[in-house]
């Protein structure tokens, strides 16, 4: 419990983080006319996300609920969405966000997350692709889906690895202390 | 040190979520006429994958 909220905690910072780059990058971008993202969504969903963040930081002061990691996740996921609904669909500068996300909840939550954040993409993208048509063959964007797809399981695979040799060291730890304790004091110099 | 026990809550929320992708994704992909859908199969498969892996606990007497 104590652990998840660390790891909220440090979601909540690389958040505000990620929200500060991404607002210059479509500001940016916009200035210069290579999206054509509305200023009103840009300027909303930098909003969002800081309303959002501010949220968590308040739920988190007081612990940090199992559900959390799935609501903080897909609030990222759903706003990533609209930013890449609106700045060109399938040819969005934004859609490495999505990367991002996964990556860093796959190495932080594991398999599970791994698998949720590439359902919740899957679903997404779909809808983007719905509103921005590409027309023609869908190959390409099928397998950008399913390439998405190797990914988190890689990554939620990798991470579960890790995350089990850390428990091994952890009990390792534990016994060596237990020994120790059991051993008594130790015989100091003769 | 070895793997966490699989509660049967866990299972029954699997199934649940396996269920729900499942019939979801399929009444969508055959109602709507767009040929876009079809993108959404990978869900389709995931649900399939964890039904079955529920059906197999079944099968060895799990619950």
């Amino acid at each position: 419990m104590h652990d998840e909220r660390d790891i909220e905690r440090s979601k909540v910072t690389i958040r505000w983080i990620v929200t500060v780059v991404l607002f210059v990058g479509a500001a940016y971008l916009r200035r210069h006319e290579a999206i054509t993202t509305p200023w009103a969504v840009i300027l909303g969903l930098t909003a969002s996300v800081a309303l959002a963040n501010l949220g968590f930081g308040a739920v988190l002061r007081h612990g940090a609920p199992r559900y959390l990691r799935y609501v903080t996740t897909g609030m990222d996921l759903v706003l990533t969405t609209i930013l890449v609904g609106y700045s060109g669909g399938s040819g969005s500068p934004f859609y490495y966000v999505y990367f991002i996300i996964l990556v860093s909840n796959s190495i932080r939550y594991g398999i599970g997350m791994a698998v949720f954040v590439a359902l919740v993409f899957n679903v997404a993208y779909v809808a983007v692709l719905l509103a921005h048509p590409v027309g023609g063959d869908q190959t390409i964007e099928g397998v950008k889906i399913l390439a998405f797809w190797g990914v988190a399981l890689y990554a939620g695979y990798l991470a579960t690895r890790f995350q089990r040799q850390a428990r091994i060291i952890e009990a390792y730890e534990e016994t060596i202390a237990e020994l120790r304790a059991n051993a008594g004091p130790t015989p100091g110099p003769r | 040190m070895s793997a966490r026990p699989l509660r049967s809550r866990t299972v029954g929320w699997g199934l649940a979520a396996a269920l729900v992708l499942v019939v979801a994704t399929v009444l969508v992909t055959w109602k709507a006429s767009s040929p876009l859908l079809f993108l959404l199969y990978p869900v389709l498969i995931l649900g399939g994958l964890a039904l079955l892996a529920v059906a197999t606990l079944w099968l060895f007497g799990h619950f």
